[in-house]
């Protein structure tokens, strides 16, 4: 830049710039360590859940997450009432979150289990402890919720090694970078504490309206989605249209989907928890499926993987009254696949042997 | 692509890295010409061809009325250019606003009128651009400024991207000469450039962002809200409008200024006017001295033989002023109730001048007086419809208590705590201060700031205010 009167060398600005930065770095690192808990910022959806999850502590045993497949699809109500009576009979919630990522996955079940209780010290029946984890959950938010609280407050370190083994080589360039480029940049927003003190001051209100919406009627964080008829036309033509035969392609596993167990697992305030992995529906299933093992295992134990998205087992997924759009369920649609997927997790122990009593 | 995104600052990076490599100042005022058309594209082609296709109708205007040997023919070319400008400012603006207030009256009369169903979008920052175009051709008409004969000249003045979508309003006068030579820039210009992006930067995302939930929340349900809710509400906006327009146009200044222009100071602490006219001396100052210039004067200015004509000219000025804001009979009755208490201030002056032993403490009372008249009539500019803002204006004089939802308390100490910071800041010449600090120092200062600034960025932008207009 041409300068007139006196003119810096370049080393002079360099060295500028240097302290820019160093001036920049020192002052965000002592916010940051003055910033306890990012998590509990306010951010969206994920703080009522937080709320409601702190109202429900030592009532509740079992939780599953996710993202809005599993917010508006899994029915904490269905789900019990199915594994009553069973050696699996729970008391569980919803925690998932729409617009989720695993690493949110991640940060609600670790809060989750850092906070449960067994049973026997609740005063409660025994009951084993189930965290249901939405295996196809992505890695990361989508690209314009970056600058977002709901990704910049959870993006640590430890979150964002994680998310950068929720890849394979299998993956093409540009995923496998992009998520573990998108992890080191929320990284790095994290730690320069980016809308974390307007965060702090001008704190929004709690969303009465998501409060009461999703725990009124016994709801326990599940958001119903109704029905349209136009809807409903469109995806019972969307049906229609897609071969009879449905493709099986092998489901991708990545090393962080076994390192969130592992951590999970010693994150558990109680000894006994137990995992499982499960994969909700969408419609383009029809077309192509994926096929993943019975179960993988982690953290010296197997973790079952129950996948409802297999139109060839489970064809009464795929019919259009059960659906709002091409990828969540209404209310009615989350009763029958949530009762599906009780009867698969009661399949797969019965055939495994029980689950561990939570508390040990 | 707004001043405080991470897009903007990509592209600003790149705009200086090229434009102090190159070393002629035509390879430079064509690619600020590019880069401008780029920056105004990335909203919508469209917007880019539009623009300039009315440049260079313009120019071209211009061109004839300077060579034109008659008066007659000068005024032909004057009128197209403003009937070209008007006419596109009256389509995109004001189409639906005239069309729908000619139904509502033809309605009252028992007329049923159907509204023609026209999608009509509005190209960012028309009303700056348009009025900008004007001034060149109606100031190349009076004869205080030559033409300017080469069209990318006149199309890099026309498009300037640091103050193309919402001003300040550039005046050929004061900027085309600077088009002439290779722009320098020296280090403490830098600093001071840098340090004026900041304090936009921290005006517009650290405040204006920050508060205006608490401002949509009452004003969007004022019913509900409580009295005292309302009154702190319409202190939010008044601090909102400010940092939010003033912080823009700081940026502007500064991005400007980084690569060697110089753009008018468009806001001068309009909250610590002791009078509406100085208020209008202070806000938007680009703006009203465009309106006076070319609206005030025109008409006869303060120069009748009554005062009445005087008070008259005044009126028509402010309600063209507010009826610039925007398509909405609540920015008329805004410019309105400013041009009447001008009429009113000047009045109240005339009979009743005061002594130099009453100076002291009027001035203050008037700075009281002034700035709540401007809150209040902020309510006019901020509220969707006349019962909304009626009903904020009931609760601002205590009228009525209002509902029973609250927004925090604290909140009501924002608005005077700036205005006590500003005051502060400018006897002491802050600005000055952090700018005559050694390099090394002021990259530490500047990078601490940074640091602060960032942290208080809000949950999702918001676009200026000031666009819309």
């Amino acid at each position: 830049m041409p300068v007139s009167g006196k003119k810096p060398g370049a080393g002079e600005i360099l060295s500028a710039i240097g302290l820019w930065v160093l001036g920049f770095l020192l002052t965000a690192g002592i916010m940051h360590t003055a910033i306890r808990d990012p998590l509990h910022l306010h951010a969206d959806v994920r703080s009522e859940k937080l709320v409601m999850l702190k109202e429900w502590q030592g009532k509740v045993f079992s939780a599953a997450f996710g993202s809005s497949h599993v917010h508006n699809g899994f029915d904490p109500r269905v789900f019990d009432r199915t594994l009553s009576g069973t050696p699996l009979a729970t008391r569980s919630v919803n925690l998932a979150i729409e617009g989720g990522s695993q690493s949110e996955q991640r940060v609600m079940a670790i809060q989750f289990l850092n906070h449960l209780k067994s049973p026997r010290q609740a005063g409660a029946p025994s009951q084993p402890c189930l965290v249901l984890l939405e295996l196809e959950a992505g890695a990361n938010f989508t690209v314009p919720h970056l600058v977002h609280p709901r990704a910049i407050n959870i993006y640590d370190w430890p979150t964002a090694r994680l998310v950068t083994h929720f890849v394979t080589p299998g993956m093409s360039a540009s995923q496998r970078y992009g998520r573990i480029g998108y992890a080191l940049a929320a990284m790095a927003l994290h730690y320069t504490n980016i809308g974390m003190l307007s965060n702090l001051i001008f704190t929004p209100p709690l969303s009465q309206e998501i409060l009461t919406g999703q725990t009124q009627e016994d709801r326990r964080g599940e958001l119903e989605e109704p029905s349209d008829a136009a809807g409903m036309l469109r995806i019972s033509h969307e049906i229609a249209a897609h071969p009879k035969q449905t493709e099986l392609r092998a489901g991708v596993l990545t090393p962080g989907h076994l390192e969130l167990i592992d951590e999970l697992a010693a994150a558990s305030a109680v000894p006994g928890a137990t995992f499982v992995y499960f994969v909700m529906p969408k419609i383009s299933d029809i077309g192509v499926a994926s096929d993943y093992p019975d179960h993988l295992v982690a953290a010296g134990r197997q973790v079952p993987i129950l996948n409802l998205a297999r139109p060839d087992r489970f064809p009464q997924l795929y019919n259009a009254a059960l659906w709002h759009d091409e990828a969540h369920l209404t209310a009615h649609g989350a009763e029958v696949a949530t009762a599906l997927l009780a009867q698969e997790l009661g399949r797969w122990y019965a055939a495994h042997g029980d689950p561990p009593p939570c508390g040990g | 692509m707004l001043f405080v995104e991470v897009n903007f600052f990509l592209f600003f990076a790149v705009v200086l890295f090229i434009y102090w490599s190159l070393r002629s100042n035509e390879l430079r005022k064509w690619f600020v010409l590019f880069a401008s058309y780029y920056f105004y594209g990335s909203w919508d082609w469209r917007f880019a061809a539009m623009l300039f296709l009315l440049s260079t109708l313009d120019w071209f205007f211009a061109l004839q009325i300077s060579n034109s040997g008659t008066q007659r023919t000068r005024k032909v070319y004057v009128t197209a250019s403003l009937a070209m400008n008007l006419s596109v400012l009256g389509f995109f603006k004001y189409f639906h606003f005239f069309v729908g207030s000619a139904i509502a009256a033809a309605n009252a009369l028992h007329f049923s009128l159907d509204e023609p169903t026209l999608r009509i979008i509005l190209p960012v920052g028309v009303s700056f651009f348009t009025f900008q175009s004007l001034s060149y051709t109606i100031d190349v008409y009076r004869r205080e400024i030559p033409p300017v004969h080469n069209l990318r000249d006149y199309l890099m003045f026309s498009s300037f991207f640091p103050q193309l979508v919402a001003g300040p309003i550039v005046r050929p006068k004061y900027f085309v000469p600077q088009m002439s030579s290779l722009r320098h820039i020296t280090l403490d210009e830098v600093k001071s450039m840098l340090y004026l992006f900041l304090l936009g930067y921290i005006k517009k995302v650290c405040i204006a962002d920050n508060i205006s939930p608490y401002v949509d929340q009452v004003f969007n349900h004022p019913a509900a809200y409580s009295g005292l809710a309302s009154i702190i509400a319409t202190w939010l906006y008044t601090v909102q409008i400010f940092c939010d327009f003033s912080g823009y146009s700081d940026m502007a200044i500064a991005v400007a200024g980084l690569i060697g222009y110089k753009l008018v100071l468009n806001f001068n602490a309009p909250y610590l006017a002791d009078s509406i006219q100085d208020f209008w001396r202070r806000w938007h100052i680009s703006l009203s001295t465009w309106i006076r210039d070319y609206i005030y004067f025109s008409l006869g200015g303060g120069r009748m033989k009554l005062r009445v004509l005087v008070y008259r000219n005044l009126l028509i000025t402010m309600l063209a002023g507010g009826l610039w804001h925007g398509a909405a009979w609540t920015f008329i009755a805004w410019g309105g109730a400013h041009g009447a208490a001008q009429v009113v201030h000047q009045e109240f002056k005339h009979h009743f001048p005061p002594t130099p032993a009453q100076e002291p403490w009027r001035r203050i009372a008037s700075w009281f007086a002034t700035l709540n008249f401007v809150c209040l009539c902020w309510i006019l500019f901020r509220a969707s419809n006349f019962a909304t803002a009626w009903l904020m204006i009931r609760r601002y004089l205590l009228l009525d208590p209002g509902g029973t939802l609250t927004i925090p308390i604290w909140l009501a100490f924002v608005g005077p705590a700036l205005l006590v910071a500003q005051f502060i800041m400018r006897r002491v010449n802050f600005g000055g201060a952090v700018c005559s600090l050694a390099l090394p120092r002021f990259a530490v200062v500047y990078g601490i700031v940074w640091a602060f600034a960032l942290s208080m960025l809000p949950l999702g932008y918001r676009p200026f205010i000031y666009f819309q207009f």
